[in-house]
């Protein structure tokens, strides 16, 4: 699951992410990176069930219970979200 | 010992996924037999899990009329059915004689979830103007002990616990109390739930609780666990008044824990546990090695089961490698509210059969969860002594403490 995030992509996705993040947790926009780890922004268990709820619904994907306890920091949301727009 | 009269177990009612009854219950749960299925009652094409522990073949109309029926939810109707079986069990009239000397205490997690849903569906989707008048008494928490008030003429205290998944183990310690204590001369006590409404199920699936296959309590490969209906009413009263009218005793209620974890709303604490275990054998006057069967709240989820492991081991040290501990909700699911209700009929009837009900749907041992869960099948076993215990979000804790009947 873990994976690079090239900034070059361009499409915007790490910041609609990291904007569902700080809608979620609280958390100051300018904290976040990419490369954060869940629990380096202190989301524990619950708090990933909200936010993956979220990126559900804002990215119309699902994402399975088997995958969602891999979720391990935003770089593995964002790769997430872009194997099931794949 | 604490003061206060003993108190018998004169009559249980139970309406399950196992069955109708208390004796389907206790049939279903002796052969190891699941009840969970895939969901009829709710089209599950849009939620991820499509099973779940519904009562089959409960017809409304077998026990009321039309007009009896418009003040019912299905919570109300299951909790009323099965506090007439408990009564008419124990040999009892209706109405009561000396209704004001009796109480109802009843626990529901949800209450009347699927007329409030219907309610918001009128006026959310189909825009009604007016609501019908009946929503409000539809719909409130304690509708269910009140009909069943009614409806056995109990004119005394009559109360609805909701401490979510441990809402009637709650309602039974209270009840028993207030039996042992003199307040009334006998109760029906209980739990009842009916959440199988759409709504209510999309928040179960929001927060992945509920497996998609089946409930598999300390399982290694558990997934979470599966919701059930239904409701269980135990008739409680002095074990002397009891024996005088020559009543049929079932058991006893010995002893009631509860505590808080003054913790997390969903991350259960063994320590919360361990105590409202404690409390139980306290409260009973009886040492923790006379435990033999415990039935576990043992939800099938990652959190609960791992929690509850360890606070058996807090509360029973070493002895914790020679009780039996099974989870029944593998067989009748997760009735949430009424869940402790269930399971306290399923202990007094393997404390009464001289047989452990089985962990159904076990495949192997979890080690976090060292501990000996009776995998798959009934095992015989002599007990005296057994807690049923139920553990809610919310970090709320409530162990009750059995004795099987005398002579």
């Amino acid at each position: 699951m873990e994976r690079n995030i090239d900034p070059e992509e361009g499409d915007g996705l790490a910041d609609r992410v990291i904007a569902l993040i700080v809608a979620v947790v609280g958390a100051p926009r300018e904290q976040i990176q990419a490369s954060s780890s869940f629990e380096e922004l202190g989301i524990d268990s619950l708090t990933a069930l909200s936010l993956v709820a979220e990126v559900e619904n804002a990215f119309a994907i699902e994402v399975s219970n088997a995958d969602l306890v891999e979720l391990r920091s935003v770089s593995d949301v964002i790769a997430t979200i872009r194997a099931r727009a794949a | 010992m604490s003061p206060g009269r003993r108190v018998a177990i004169t009559g249980m009612g139970a309406i399950s996924a196992l069955g109708l009854d208390a004796g389907a219950l206790w049939d279903g749960l002796a052969s190891g037999r699941t009840g969970i299925r895939p969901i009829e009652g709710v089209d599950t094409s849009d939620l991820r899990f499509k099973n779940g522990a519904e009562v089959p073949g409960f017809e409304p109309r077998d026990h009321f009329s039309g007009e009896q029926l418009q003040w019912l939810d299905r919570f109300s109707q299951l909790g009323v059915v099965a506090a007439r079986q408990a009564v008419r069990e124990a040999g009892l009239e209706t109405p009561l004689v000396r209704g004001e000397r009796c109480a109802v205490v009843t626990g529901s997690a949800a209450g009347g979830s699927l007329s409030l849903e219907r309610s918001y569906h009128e006026l959310f989707v189909e825009r009604r103007k007016q609501l019908r008048p009946l929503a409000i008494p539809l719909t409130m928490a304690n509708a269910g002990a009140s009909a069943v008030a009614a409806d056995l003429g109990v004119a005394g205290p009559v109360l609805t616990l909701s401490t979510a998944c441990a809402s009637s183990s709650h309602a039974l310690g209270t009840a028993f109390w207030m039996v042992r204590n003199g307040v009334v001369d006998l109760a029906v006590a209980g739990g009842s739930e009916a959440p199988f409404a759409w709504g209510n199920l999309k928040a179960w699936e929001a927060i992945r609780a509920v497996s998609l296959d089946t409930c598999r309590p300390f399982s290694r490969d558990r997934r979470g666990t599966i919701l059930g209906e239904g409701a269980a009413m135990l008739v409680l009263e002095p074990l002397e008044a009891a024996r005088a009218r020559g009543a049929r005793i079932w058991g006893e209620l010995v002893g009631f824990g509860m505590s808080s974890d003054a913790g997390h709303l969903t991350r259960p604490l063994p320590e919360g546990q361990a105590r409202a275990i404690g409390s139980a054998l306290d409260d009973a006057g009886i040492h923790r090695e006379r435990i033999g069967y415990v039935n576990a709240h043992g939800t099938g989820t990652q959190a609960n089961d791992v929690t509850e492991a360890t606070a058996l081991r807090q509360a029973f040290g070493r002895h914790a490698s020679r009780i039996a501990v099974s989870s029944t909700k593998s067989m009748h699911g997760h009735a949430l509210g009424a869940s402790g209700a269930l399971e306290s009929v399923a202990t007094i009837l393997a404390l009464e059969h001289g047989l452990i009900p089985p962990t159904t749907n076990f495949t192997s041992l979890d080690p976090e969860c060292d501990l000996d869960v009776v995998p798959n099948e009934a095992r015989p076993a002599p007990i005296e002594f057994a807690l049923s215990s139920s553990f809610g979000f919310g970090g709320v804790n409530a162990v009750l403490a059995f004795r099987r009947a005398e002579g």
